[in-house]
């Protein structure tokens, strides 16, 4: 900026700390202004706030007996609480469940999807409405197939001779039916990411492949697959922080049980909190599952790095 | 791509084998959905029936129910949810907006961390905030409101939006703002004459995005609210508490849940895809 600006703006006095330079050095901060206000006060803020809290002892029905007690609610989660461990146990499954599952679907629907000469747009389409309607209206759509008495699961599976199974009630099944239920709605997003990847690849690659008469096998293996790698690394990552929230679905189809076989963490905190008003518990327990996914998308990170260096 | 008598790419070609496997993997991802639907215009005996039946004469009784203004009506429930997820994708898409558009056209020190910080904050669980949201909102009186919701929702949009308008914006040249500059439009009417228009298929497909979410949220509208702001989902998850399952009622409340979502992929499936992919190929 030109001095005579400058020295315009100190002449008129008293603001000749705006002058145009600053006020453009100011523009970036104040148009990002209200997305970090509202970021930080309705996340950020209360998510530090919960490892304070996680340090009391205080049920918010017995308000007056609240004393600090350090790091005593970790101990009790991580040594004697056994609800915590059964958790822990069904989300770690959960999510290395689904994550597989999905891969593996995932990479078989976006190879046909790409091989679809006509109509690829309208069955993209079709494919990807799972991901996109409510996971708690799904969720007990699945219920119903689920259903011992009513569902179809079952009166498909004794058609071809096999004993009815109480699905939902029973530890081994009421796992199977969530997994599925989540893979059925979440495969399309994975889907989605490598389908972009592959349009994005340059076809030179493989006509070269092609000309030295490589077979599709190795084609996919050699080529197709290592070029993908990338983006399906980051839909990974992300997808894997996602299974660890997963809330819905559990809720609608089992509610957690039968016991707390199938509890998430988020159903977890909502009893501690909900139920017997622990708000030190139901923050410790927040505070884990915190740093259970900041390690894992550490662990992804990390992984992505190795590679590229 | 070749096209034509052999396929030279990585996809798998249409042999009979692939077209069939397409097939399972439609129905596959179709058939709960239709199911649902099929459900609720089931009356009991028809639900309850087996082996199940398909072809039925609609009851359209549930629907009536919901929609009608009777003691049951759940229009209470779809205005909350209409109202919450319209005003949140507005302010959302606003803030969202103002921020990609500093990061995409701006370059100064921090801006690098501060976007980073800003993707980072999807790593945290939104389960995590809700105690102590839930003690600030009662300590404040306002549990139970759809502000309380709108404002949870914008935050947790927040990051996906900024990231996928920037990507929008850093796809519209500078050069234009430059000439508009240059022909005498200020900054803010360079914005609202040149670049908003320009970024408006982004916008698009970044609006319904974020309006699905907020529409189809099922956890903090259960934890944070009572009787006033209870959404749809809410409202559906109650039905099942009840000692009896009415399956009718709920396929129907599901189903109407649904709908914005199936309209939307229908419809605008394009930026959909768009909106799904920017975010993680670049």
């Amino acid at each position: 900026m030109n001095t005579g600006a400058v020295q315009e703006t100190a002449r008129r006095g008293g603001r000749a700390w705006l002058t145009p330079a600053r006020k453009q050095a100011m523009a970036p901060y104040l148009l990002m202004a209200p997305a970090f206000v509202i970021l930080g006060g309705i996340l950020v803020y209360p998510s530090i706030y919960n490892i304070y809290l996680s340090m009391w002892k205080w049920r918010l029905t017995t308000p007056h007996l609240s004393s600090f007690v350090g790091l005593s609610n970790y101990v009790r989660l991580l040594t004697i609480d056994p609800d915590f461990w059964q958790v822990t146990r069904f989300s770690l499954g959960f999510t290395v469940a689904t994550i597989a599952l999905e891969f593996i679907l995932g990479v078989a629907s976006a190879l046909l999807l790409y091989g679809l000469v006509r109509g690829r747009r309208l069955m993209t389409s079709f494919l990807l409405t799972p991901y996109m309607v409510a996971p708690i209206a799904v969720g007990l759509g699945w219920r119903l197939m689920w259903d011992r008495d009513i569902g179809i699961v079952n009166f498909l599976i004794t058609l071809v001779g096999i004993a009815k199974v109480n699905w939902l009630a029973e530890t081994g099944p009421a796992f199977w039916a969530i997994v599925i239920c989540e893979v059925w709605r979440s495969t399309p997003f994975v889907t989605m990411i490598l389908l972009a990847g592959i349009t994005a690849l340059p076809n030179e690659v493989f006509e070269a492949a092609h000309v030295d008469g490589a077979n599709r096998i190795q084609v996919f293996r050699r080529i197709t697959f290592p070029l993908i790698l990338p983006p399906l690394v980051v839909a990974l990552l992300f997808q894997t922080i996602f299974k660890l929230r997963v809330f819905d679905i559990p809720y609608i189809l089992t509610e957690g049980g039968p016991g707390t076989s199938t509890m998430p963490y988020g159903l977890l905190i909502q009893r501690t909190y909900f139920r017997y008003f622990d708000v030190g518990n139901a923050a410790a327990t927040s505070v884990v599952l915190l740093v259970l996914g900041a390690g894992i998308a550490f662990a992804y990170l990390r992984l992505i790095q190795d590679r590229d260096g | 791509m070749a096209r034509g008598e052999e396929q030279i790419g990585p996809g798998i070609p249409s042999f009979p084998a692939a077209r069939g496997a397409m097939m399972v993997l439609l129905a596959f991802s179709l058939f709960p959905i239709v199911w649902i639907m099929l459900t609720s215009v089931k009356n009991e005996t028809a639900i309850f029936s087996i082996p199940p039946q398909v072809f039925v004469s609609p009851d359209f009784s549930s629907y009536w129910k919901f929609l009608g203004v009777g003691n049951e009506s759940a229009l209470r429930f779809i205005w909350n949810s209409t109202l919450i997820a319209v005003v949140t994708t507005f302010i959302t898409l606003l803030v969202s907006s103002l921020a990609a558009y500093a990061f995409s056209r701006y370059r100064f020190r921090a801006s690098n961390y501060l976007l980073f910080f800003m993707l980072a904050t999807r790593l945290l669980p939104p389960v995590t905030a809700v105690v102590p949201l839930y003690l600030l909102f009662r300590y404040l009186e306002i549990l139970d409101t759809r502000f309380i919701l709108i404002l949870i929702y914008t935050a947790l949009n927040i990051p996906f939006a900024t990231w996928l308008m920037k990507a929008f914006f850093d796809g519209i040249p500078k050069e234009l703002e430059e000439a508009a500059a240059l022909d005498g439009c200020g900054a803010l009417r360079t914005l609202a004459r040149v670049t908003f228009p320009l970024a408006s298929s982004g916008i698009a497909a970044t609006s319904i995005f974020v309006f699905l979410l907020a529409w189809n949220e099922f956890m903090f509208a259960f934890m944070l609210t009572n009787v006033h702001a209870r959404t749809i989902p809410v409202r559906l998850a109650e039905t099942m508490g009840e000692m009896q399952v009415f399956w009718q009622d709920m396929s129907t409340l599901a189903t109407l849940i649904m709908l914005p979502a199936l309209l939307v992929g229908f419809f605008m499936q394009r930026y959909l895809i768009r909106a799904l992919t920017a975010g993680a190929v670049k």
